[in-house]
């Protein structure tokens, strides 16, 4: 015997058998009843093209999409804009390592400024408590909290995107939903991600993002002046990272990050410029890169500066002999 | 058993249809924290040139006192007035080296140069020439605003709008919470291994001298 | 056509049909595959989160099953070679079911790659923008997808003719089993450059890897054969002869031989040194700083890898089927602890800014993980269960049943020689 029994009881039972199958089959899909249909792509949020091929038509009819997507979840009003890179600018970051004193402000007003996931959170930029005489970043604390900072044993060292000019991100994307731009900046097409992660395993610098449940953000707390490629609203299940807060650079302002610094470690330009600070920087001071041998050449210098050492428990020096000195007033 | 597949199956779609509502998400939002902190702000607001103070419910300037209250040679007294002072400069520890002693309302550089309390960084810049170097290059402070000068115009501060100039090392800041995601830690995790420098500090502090010990 | 049709509905008809053991294995992984379908639209509606993936570590369970899974579907190229480069006549008509592995092999590899994206929704920006040659993830959809095409069509082509009774045409099979040759090693060489071209990895980035994941394929994968091959030989009358399975027990013996080779210069290399790259290793077998969720696992992996190797190499081996089979489990479950979970997670911990972050895989992935097992064992149960009937000229165009000896459906229940008379069975021993 090999072929079915074709009585009428056994096709009763088989009918039966796959009535139950597919009940059980359909019974399986039920939790997609808990989604919403208005949280659904449309069909044309569905057929966007990538952002390198969009007429500047389609690109008006993508924006206007992300205006009323913001305005119907958070109830604001947002300006929405596609900001084309600057001519003639390549962005470079520097950071003085002997001013940063780790107070996490930074980390902050970048989760402010680029309406990242609060719950679960997301931030761009790892403040790295660093142990003296070391460079390797694989020894810093993340998690330090001591009451204030700076520790005296310890230097800050934070790490964010560091765009780089050879990026192993870019490189492994097998749908180039992010790219280098002309002024530097490696950029994400949130609508073209497909949510691999593969460019998250290829970073060396732990820049990258996933958004593994849709994005928390309390509408008090969005920034209503977006831009297509940096800060405007994510989905579940696409990439983000630091984009040098283009939409603030490419209109020459400075990054929300550096904004904040109350120590001014932060330097930031276009290297492309003679004259700016980020060109001085380079060009003095003793700058040095992450992981210089993975070859990712990043435009995120950090050099040591002067500074005065203090080591815990240090005294100043005394004073010279011959010039009485008054006590000091308190 | 071929009756029991139709049952079986069909239990399977009974438990989903009545399953709970989905799996247990962790939640772990960020501690709050002061969220004025993030505006970009000058720390310290300098003296206006002239000062004016309120003494005894009148408006004075610096130099009404100090033009008859003259100042001993070498002040060695401790003060009695400005005692809300807390001189911490380093070896920069007398009041004459940076007020004029002719004239309170002016700083005094080398050679008895006079100059306004608004040159205050022609005064830091007599001791903290590297410092001033890349403060007038612009990257020793920060420079807010924007880094385009064609698209507007970059703020910069002077020396004493961030450090006060009697005590001008940064004072200790509270640290923002930390990183609070899903699914690590959000504890401090156990000390690394000894980097080369710890290994040989810890050396240096094992090799005291054998007297030491007693006693 | 209207035959072919016939065929795929006769097929469809044949693969509910066994005895009890039959319909409760089936019934089993229906029921799994229909579990980890649920489990699978939980995560649609709460994104991945419901994984126990994080930014530090966020390739897990899925993706170890993937790379485990691509090994054993190329590692139908071990009894390929034999068969139709060395005319291997034992293997010769054992070497189809190796290639309906494959297919199953590939549909579940797939399929784990799908779960694992983000927006599965947008697959078909992988035709629109395809950053080929460049992304290695591109040469593996090129390679896996073109892998599936070659193993269909061989196996289809060949079990089509055998149902209409006429001889295959050597140009329609012959040079696609020559291309799946070395396509089959390319897919191995694609999934392993996936990793390697990693710089910030240094536990991926490693010329050693490619190597082992060759040697572990070629261990694993005919070992799950020789599994196979146990069940058709016990419950159908398909011919296996004993010498096949000593072919493969050989193949299987060397493959693990040089995997444990690999395995210790890897360990060397990581560990004489002593450099900061070693960390993953260390974390793997020792731990990290009081982190070792991974260590029992890669022991008792290494374990049975050694106990199986130790047992295979033995020169009875081959008289003692209980012995051997157990070997076979053995090191299949040893090398997906190996090649799965314990070359993905070591390879983010710690991360790159030297972070310890474990990872466990949630109730809802293992859920998933197991669906997904068990849909590929259906599609091979199912392809297995078809393929034995035609080929042993059961089930053909002209005939409707055969007598003879009592035809069993593949992979499952006991049958034994003297069944109890039903129905079906009588009027199939009828004229």
């Amino acid at each position: 015997m090999v072929e079915p029994d074709p009585s009428r009881r056994s096709f009763l039972r088989q009918g039966v058998t796959a009535v139950a199958g597919l009940t059980a089959f359909a019974a399986a899909l039920q939790p997609l009843t808990q989604l919403d249909l208005d949280d659904l792509p449309t069909l044309e949020a569905h057929l966007q093209k990538h952002y390198k091929e969009m007429s500047p038509a389609e690109m008006e009819a993508a924006l206007e999409r992300i205006r009323a997507e913001v305005a119907k979840r958070y109830g604001l009003e947002a300006h929405v804009r596609d900001i084309k890179p600057l001519d003639g600018v390549e962005f470079v970051y520097a950071l003085n390592l002997s001013r940063c004193v780790g107070c996490r402000l930074c980390v902050h007003a970048c989760v402010a400024e680029n309406n990242q996931s609060r719950d679960p959170e997301i931030q761009y930029i790892r403040v790295l408590e660093m142990p003296r005489g070391t460079l390797d970043i694989e020894q810093g604390n993340h998690l330090y909290d001591h009451p204030t900072v700076p520790d005296a044993a310890h230097f800050y060292m934070p790490v964010q995107c560091h765009q780089c000019s050879n990026p192993p991100c870019v490189k492994v994307c097998p749908v180039e939903a992010t790219w280098q731009e002309p002024d530097g900046l490696t950029v994400i097409d949130y609508d073209w991600c497909i949510g691999c992660r593969y460019c998250e395993a290829a970073c060396p610098y732990f820049a990258r993002r996933f958004n593994y449940a849709d994005p928390h953000i309390q509408p008090e707390d969005v920034n209503p002046e977006m831009a297509y490629l940096s800060n405007r609203p994510r989905s579940q299940g696409v990439m983000e990272k630091c984009t040098f807060c283009l939409h603030r650079t490419r209109q020459g302002r400075m990054p929300a990050c550096l904004e904040a610094c109350p120590v001014g470690a932060r330097k930031f330009g276009n290297i492309l410029d003679p004259e700016s600070e980020v060109a001085w920087i380079l060009r003095t001071k003793r700058v040095f890169v992450l992981k210089e041998d993975v070859g990712t050449l990043p435009r995120f210098f950090y050099y040591f500066d002067e500074r005065y050492p203090r080591e815990a428990g240090d005294d100043l020096p005394p004073p010279p002999v011959d010039a009485p000195h008054a006590e000091p007033p308190r | 058993m071929r009756a029991a597949i139709p049952v079986v199956l069909l239990l399977l779609a009974a438990w989903f249809l009545h399953a709970p509502e989905g799996p247990g998400l962790p939640s772990q939002p960020t501690p709050a924290f002061d969220h004025a902190r993030l505006v970009p702000s000058t720390p310290r607001t300098p003296m206006a040139d002239p000062r004016i103070m309120e003494v005894a419910g009148l408006d004075m300037r610096c130099n009404d006192c100090h033009d008859i209250f003259p100042s001993a040679e070498q002040p060695v007294a401790p003060l009695r007035q400005h005692t809300d002072i807390v001189l911490d400069h380093g070896m920069n520890d007398r009041c004459l080296n940076c007020h004029a002693r002719a004239d309170r309302e002016r700083y005094e550089l080398r050679g008895d140069v006079l100059i306004g309390l608004d040159e205050s960084p022609r005064l830091c810049a007599s001791c903290h020439g590297p410092t001033f170097r890349d403060w007038e290059r612009g990257i020793h402070g920060r420079t807010d605003g924007y880094w385009s000068a064609a698209h507007g115009q970059p703020r910069r501060l002077t020396c004493i709008e961030c450090h006060d100039p009697h005590s001008p090392a940064y004072p200790g800041l509270q640290p923002l919470p930390g990183p609070h995601a899903w699914r690590a830690p959000s504890e401090a995790a156990p000390a690394a291994d000894a980097g080369p420098l710890d290994f040989w500090l810890q050396r240096t502090q094992a090799a005291v001298p054998p007297e030491a010990h007693d006693g | 056509m209207k035959a072919y049709l016939t065929f795929v509905w006769r097929c469809v008809r044949v693969s509910f049909v066994g005895d009890w053991r039959y319909h409760a294995w089936m019934l089993a992984l229906t029921v799994l595959a229909l579990l980890g379908l649920n489990a699978y639209c939980q995560q649609l509606v709460h994104g991945l989160a419901v994984t126990g993936m994080s930014d530090q570590v966020s390739w897990g369970l899925y993706i170890a099953n993937f790379t485990f899974l691509v090994g054993m579907a190329s590692s139908a190229v071990m009894l390929v070679i034999p068969v139709y480069i060395y005319r291997n006549r034992e293997l010769h008509h054992l070497v189809i079911f190796a290639q309906l592995l494959a297919v199953a092999a590939i549909v579940m590899c797939l399929l784990f790659v799908t779960v694992d994206l983000g927006r599965p929704d947008r697959f078909h920006h992988l035709m629109l923008r395809f950053n080929f040659p460049i992304s290695m993830l591109s040469w593996d959809v090129v390679a896996l997808n073109g892998y599936l095409l070659l193993n269909m069509h061989i196996c289809g082509y060949l079990i089509y003719c055998a149902y209409r009774r006429r001889e295959p045409a050597r140009v329609f099979y012959i040079p696609f089993v020559f291309t799946a040759i070395v396509w089959a090693v390319s897919i191995q060489a694609v999934e392993a450059f996936l990793f390697v071209g990693l710089g910030g990895r240094p536990f991926w980035n490693s010329a050693i890897i490619a190597p082992r994941f060759m040697a572990s394929a070629f261990a694993a994968g005919p070992a799950f054969m020789m599994l196979t091959l146990a069940v058709v030989d016990r419950f159908t009358s398909y011919p296996v002869p004993r010498q096949a399975l000593l072919t493969l027990r050989n193949i299987v013996t060397v493959a693990l031989a040089v995997n444990m080779f690999l395995l210790v210069a890897e360990v060397f290399t990581e560990l004489y040194a002593g450099t900061t790259h070693a960390a993953s290793l260390r974390y793997l077998l020792f731990g990290l700083h009081g982190h070792d969720a991974l260590v029992p696992w890669i022991w008792t992996a290494m374990g049975r890898n050694s106990l199986a190797l130790a047992w295979l190499g033995m020169p009875d081996s081959g008289r003692r089927p209980a012995l051997l089979y157990t070997a076979c489990g053995l090191l299949i479950a040893g090398i997906w602890i190996e090649k799965g979970m314990g070359l993905i997670i070591p390879g983010f911990i710690p991360s790159p800014l030297g972070e310890i972050v474990e990872y466990t895989p949630t109730r809802n992935e293992v859920l998933v993980t197991l669906g997904i097992w068990a849909a590929g064992l259906m599609i091979f149960t199912i392809l297995v269960r078809i393929t034995i009937p035609v080929l042993s000229g059961r089930l053909t165009i002209d005939t409707r049943y055969h007598r003879g000896r009592l035809p069993q459906p593949g992979k499952g229940p006991v049958a034994t020689a003297a069944r109890p008379t039903t129905p079906a069975i009588a009027r199939e021993e009828s004229p």
